[in-house]
């Protein structure tokens, strides 16, 4: 289910943020409650996929003493995609509410 | 560095060999998110945890496989163009007549048939279908060549001078340069082709 819904995540998950592929699975993890408990490898293809569409943009980083990663941030077109992306969800998810709601 | 991690990027080396940059760069990402992991569950689980070499490489290939699409055929639109200006120009300049026979043939029906096929391959590109994109860029190039070199083969035929000279080894240079772009930029897109087996 989640499946058509991981690109919208992953840039709502960095939102204004920079973060490596390891912190964006862990703030997954932790702001679904558990619930999206993602296949870890899935994600460094899908950063890789919206950074060649221009959604994100990535850099290398190495903290003093600390690992070198490579962290994702948002471009223009991807905070834009984001806005998008956020207003489509609100629709079709009041849209679903309405139907389900109507039948309970 | 050996153990359970080496042994899964080694791995990982092997199954993304279709493209030695995208390997380079999945292989030290990757390696850092899997020694954090290590960190908290050990070197095994972590692996275990991400999920197979062959099936992380297939998703990397998917997700790339349109900016190869789009680079391929950005790769022979820009050949087909430079092609076109620079028979106009060797026409132009070296005063080259026009004929009925075999070479200028060769010339305008290739670069004719090569803008067709590069058309045909944006089109396809369109709707994803990728083995079609492949092989109308495929002609697309080889139409491509003919017509490079009959028209290069006119032009000396007609041309007298060193400017004239000049001017046919330069733009041919350009115009080689762009075939070489084209071709490598289809090796590629042949290799995640077949990394998808499409």
């Amino acid at each position: 289910m989640l499946k058509g819904h991981l690109d919208a995540v992953l840039l709502a998950t960095i939102g204004d943020d920079a973060l490596h592929g390891y912190a964006i699975i862990e703030a997954i993890r932790a702001r679904s409650g558990g619930h999206f408990d993602l296949p870890e490898g899935t994600i460094y293809p899908a950063l890789h996929r919206l950074e060649l569409a221009g959604l994100l943009a990535s850099r290398w980083v190495q903290p003093n003493g600390g690992r070198k990663r490579r962290v994702y941030a948002l471009t223009d077109s991807g905070r834009q995609s984001l806005v998008e992306r956020r207003a489509g969800w609100q629709s079709f998810a009041s849209g679903i509410d309405r139907v389900l709601g109507a039948r309970a | 560095m050996s153990g359970p991690i080496a042994t899964y990027l080694d791995e990982l080396d092997d199954v993304l060999a279709f493209d030695p940059g995208l390997s380079r760069r999945v292989r030290a990402e990757i390696e850092s998110h899997l020694c954090d992991t290590a960190e908290q569950v050990g070197e095994a689980d972590a692996v275990r945890r991400f999920g197979r070499a062959s099936d992380i490489a297939r998703a990397y290939a998917e997700a790339a496989l349109p900016d190869r699409l789009r680079r391929s055929c950005v790769a022979a639109g820009l050949l087909g163009v430079a092609t076109l200006l620079l028979m106009r120009l060797r026409t132009v300049v070296l005063d080259i007549p026009g004929g009925a026979d075999p070479l200028t043939w060769f010339d305008r029906g290739g670069l004719v048939a090569a803008l067709a096929c590069i058309g045909a391959a944006w089109w396809m590109a369109s709707r994803r279908r990728i083995a079609l994109v492949r092989r109308w860029l495929h002609f697309a190039a080889g139409s491509l060549a003919l017509s490079v070199g009959a028209s290069l083969v006119r032009a000396f035929q007609g041309a007298s001078g060193d400017s004239a000279h000049a001017l046919i080894v330069g733009t041919a240079l350009i115009e080689l340069l762009l075939l070489g772009g084209l071709m490598a930029q289809l090796a590629r897109l042949d290799r995640y082709a077949r990394r998808l087996a499409l």
